[in-house]
């Protein structure tokens, strides 16, 4: 077996390992990064295409959690991960929410003033941005449909960077994910990254981590090699990261506590044209029912018009005509099911086991309820239901009492927002990790992904990620300073 | 991987039956009159078995065995495998399944419901069908 040797051994190149690998190689550490997936152009493939899914997407989009109601969620395989995929949203978390994080798990150096300059630097590094010159005429049907009924909107930023005067034009090349931002400071400033390179188990040596076994992809042969490391950081998401460690031996509160944002999808069909496909993925939400619940657009091209109409609405191609006057739109929810997550023996993927609770199917519920009247209320002549294939709604009165008792198992569930899988805090009996990431029982051994939030952000949570990423590497690289 | 290595006569007959039911989820979606055949149902299918196939293992294994007995099921409803039925009869029959409360059933009927139109209108869109099918201008760049 080939040995390799490396200061900080980082697993996973998304948001989590990209910051990790960046910091800690602009301070001069010798660092290696193993990204399972393979390094694709930010523009190899349209976003949200089949070619994207095959390129960039684990199991090409298809990944199922069980229990009850099936959930399917996404997680980049690629370098950049889940950054290369995903909305591109970006939001600081509300206060309160940080607040409550520390309240419960009694994290150390967590007060929001002291992580708000973390989040300035990644909306700096990582070009945080709204559209300019306004986001687009579904966002102003959003608007229109909120303010009808008395509530409230926000213009949420991206990780995009708009160059010219037409914002639509812009969309085409502009996401700032991670392979085009932090990977290659890393590189610049002398990081090693390895695509293609799946990490088999971590190697330790009592509570020392001495590294990893890894087998590594180039040009078709595939070989297994030994990386001894320093320090180890997995930072490989909210599924994987847990997988890992647990293959690996670290069992301790860790993959016991998964939790994610679930979210129902309707498509609605207006009077009026609106679905201006380049715009892209729409950047207004209803942030009214925040936190509990969050109401927006999606990307609506064809074929996703096509994913969602749904079997039981009938003549598809005839409803396709009206893409224009058609759109997507998603309720998604502060889950409160809690998930646990297994390696599986043998062919070592993740087995999930989460269930939607009934508190959960309440909030989606209300969620469709308020869409509804949102939707309506904005001018749609038509909304489907997300439940046994769609049938459609021509009032909010209907639609409401559809929702009022959304069936377990009979709806497309799906969520990109995975989290809280190796929570941090101070008290060991609860948490997988100290207030800094570090794996209890362990010298050198760190988490820095979406796994150690103690709870939900509330929000699309790539740049908490980010921030919470860098104010530990920070911590752990230079004193916090 | 528990996929990968189906003998070869399971392989060919999950190939048939994933055919029939791309066929039947999108035959609504391009009428045939239009352009004498369903463009992109051969390219469908073959998408859609990769995607089952892809899925993982633990997963996929199961969805391939509903697939074919769902297959078989039809003997006793219709008179004959699902495969080897008229259109209009694997239509009814697909749409039997769905609304059914039983969990590997719903994820059956969602994974083929949800994947095959998808991959279908991905397929025009991919080759420059769309415009021809709906009318000018939705036959963009992509982008997000």
């Amino acid at each position: 077996m080939k040995v390799a040797a490396c200061d900080i051994l980082v697993v996973g190149s998304g948001p989590g390992g990209a910051m990790t690998a960046c910091v800690a190689a602009e301070a001069g550490r010798d660092v290696l990064v193993l990204e399972e997936g393979s390094h694709h152009a930010v523009d190899s493939a349209p976003s949200f295409s089949l070619a994207e899914m095959d390129q960039k997407y684990r199991n090409a989009g298809l990944n199922v959690t069980f229990g009850g109601t099936s959930i399917t969620y996404l997680e980049g395989r690629c370098v950049g991960g889940g950054s290369e995929i995903n909305a591109a949203l970006y939001h600081r978390p509300l206060e309160k929410t940080l607040r409550a994080w520390q309240a419960r798990t009694g994290i150390r150096g967590f007060e929001p003033e002291a992580l708000w300059r973390h989040f300035e630097a990644v909306e700096a590094d990582c070009n945080v941005n709204l559209v300019p010159g306004g986001n687009g005429p579904a966002c102003d049907l959003l608007r229109r449909g909120a303010g009808a009924n008395g509530w409230s909107t926000r213009e949420i930023a991206r990780f995009w960077k708009y160059d010219g005067e037409q914002p639509a034009q812009a969309m085409l090349t502009g996401r700032q994910s991670m392979s085009v931002t932090l990977v290659p400071r890393a590189v610049r400033a002398g990081a090693r990254l390895w695509p293609d390179t799946r990490v088999v188990e971590l190697t330790r040596k009592g509570a020392r981590v001495t590294g990893a076994v890894a087998i590594r992809t180039i040009a078709g042969e595939s070989e297994r090699i030994e990386v001894r490391a320093k320090e180890v950081v997995v930072a490989a998401g909210a599924v994987q990261t847990p997988r890992i460690l647990r293959r690996s031996g670290f069992v301790h509160n860790v993959g016991d506590t998964l939790r994610l944002h679930p979210m129902i999808r309707v498509t609605a069909r207006f009077r009026e044209p609106f679905n201006d496909l380049g715009y892209g993925v729409p950047t207004e939400q209803v942030d009214q029912f925040k936190p509990e619940l969050t109401l927006g657009c999606s990307y609506s091209s064809i074929p996703h018009l096509a994913l969602w109409m749904g079997a039981g609405l009938g003549d598809k191609q005839a409803r396709l005509r009206d893409w224009r006057r058609t759109g997507i739109f998603y309720v998604a929810a502060v889950g409160t099911g809690v998930g646990r997550i297994r390696d599986l023996p043998v062919v070592h993927e993740p087995f999930i086991r989460l269930p939607l609770t009934g508190d959960d199917l309440g909030r989606l519920g209300e969620g469709l309820t308020r869409l509804g009247q949102l939707l309506f209320a904005a001018g749609a002549e038509e909304v489907s239901s997300p439940v046994d294939g769609g049938a459609a709604f021509r009032d909010a009165a209907s639609l409401e009492s559809a929702a009022r008792q959304l069936p377990q198992g009979r709806m497309p569930v799906s969520t990109i927002h995975l989290f809280s899988s190796v929570p941090m805090g101070e008290d060991p009996t609860s948490t997988g990790t100290d207030s800094f990431g570090k794996v209890w029982g362990t010298e050198n051994l760190r988490v820095n992904d979406a796994s150690l939030f103690p709870e939900s952000p509330a929000v699309n949570p790539q740049g908490t990620v980010l921030a919470v990423a860098r104010r530990n590497v920070v911590e752990w690289i230079h004193g916090g300073a | 991987m528990l996929t990968r290595n189906l003998p070869p006569s399971t392989r060919a007959r999950l190939r048939d039956v994933v055919r029939a039911i791309a066929e039947a989820e999108v035959a609504d979606e391009l009428h045939r009159d239009e352009l004498g055949a369903v463009p992109m149902l051969v390219e469908t299918a073959e998408v859609l078995e990769r995607r089952l196939l892809g899925m993982p293992g633990h997963f996929a294994a199961g969805m391939v065995v509903l697939t074919l007995v769902f297959d078989r099921s039809t003997t006793v409803t219709d008179g004959g495998a699902f495969r080897a039925l008229p259109l209009a009869a694997r239509r009814r029959a697909l749409g039997r399944l769905r609304g059914k409360p039983l969990g590997p059933l719903a994820n059956f009927t969602t994974f083929y419901d949800k994947m095959a139109p998808f991959i279908f209108w991905s397929q025009l869109e991919e080759h420059g069908l769309l415009g021809a099918v709906l009318g000018p201008g939705c036959d963009h760049g992509g982008g997000a």
